[in-house]
């Protein structure tokens, strides 16, 4: 009898570990499929500048054209349809929350939530980025853009009730113009 | 005991898994996506050259690894057009998802599943 309770809870031990080792590899692939896509939105809404203030010699993003571009990459690459949720009962039943930041020469920090205008602080180069969430931090000398997406609603199986959000953030800098 | 070491050896197989997937995930979207921004379009030395990296690296045939690229110039507008997009669909077969599948009676066809990265990005190609 013994050997038999010991062999259900050796058992037991080794599906628990199991489950676990294979939520972390989905929350890892996760993360770098979130980090792959913010990489690829925050170079899109990168892409578009204001040409008049170009021609004046400033830096300063289309933010209309480049938050089109980055909501587009993130519902391509995401699976997602124009609510930010998954299409076809994927895995995100709550939309995607998405921020991007528009570091320029204008010398206003945009902030835009979702798509819209949430907030705009006046800067000098060079300042620092610091996400709350993730604590990604970068130190912005030229224009740059930031994405940042959060997924809400990741579980852990066995391990907890509680419902993770998993966050990424990354950047697109204007390298030639440090 | 036997069903200790099946599980034991599937623990095993996710992470061959995973690291498929990892690799697969690097070459399309750091390696040949990015490149296909450059170039406009997906051309044919970059869909060759990412078709074998893909089929080196994650252990597939190079004939299983499907590939549905834009491959017609796009460019750089001034405006955001979704026609103006590069689109790419990459699929390849992750074979062996239960370990021992004999032992279960799973045969191999059953026990392979295709795994798609797809997506669109912007053209940095300027109009001539």
């Amino acid at each position: 009898m013994i050997w038999f309770m010991l062999f259900a809870a050796l058992i037991v031990v080794v599906v628990g570990s199991m489950s676990f080792e294979q939520d972390t590899q989905a929350y890892r692939r996760l993360s770098q499929k979130l980090k792959n896509s913010t990489q690829n939105a925050s170079r899109d809404a990168a892409v578009f500048i204001d040409l008049d203030k170009y021609g004046d010699g400033l830096y300063v993003f289309d933010y209309r054209e480049g938050i089109l571009s980055a909501k587009k990459s993130l519902q391509d690459s995401l699976n997602l349809d124009s609510n930010m949720k998954s299409k076809d009962d994927g895995y995100w039943k709550v939309p995607l929350e998405f921020e991007v930041y528009f570091y320029d020469d204008s010398l206003f920090c945009r902030k835009y939530v979702d798509g819209d205008l949430d907030e705009i602080t006046p800067f000098n180069y060079p300042v620092d980025y610091i996400d709350s969430t993730t604590g990604y931090s970068s130190k912005v000398v030229a224009p740059t853009v930031f994405v940042k997406v959060v997924a809400p609603d990741y579980q852990f199986r066995f391990v907890s009730e509680e419902l993770l959000t998993v966050s990424r953030v990354s950047s697109s800098e204007m390298v030639d113009r440090r | 005991m036997v069903l200790f070491l099946v599980l034991m050896s599937q623990n095993t197989n996710d992470r061959i898994v995973s690291a498929q997937i990892a690799d697969f995930n690097r070459v399309v979207l750091e390696d040949s996506v990015q490149q296909a921004r450059h170039d406009g379009y997906f051309t044919s030395e970059n869909i060759n050259s990412t078709r074998s990296e893909i089929a080196r690296l994650c252990k597939v045939n190079e004939g299983d690894v499907i590939i549905n690229v834009t491959t017609t110039p796009k460019y750089r507008g001034d405006v955001f057009s979704e026609y103006e997009r590069i689109e790419y669909e990459f699929t390849i077969p992750l074979n062996n998802i239960i370990a021992v599948a004999g032992f279960w009676g799973i045969d191999s066809d059953s026990n392979s599943v295709p795994y798609t990265i797809r997506g669109s990005v912007e053209s940095e190609l300027l109009m001539p």
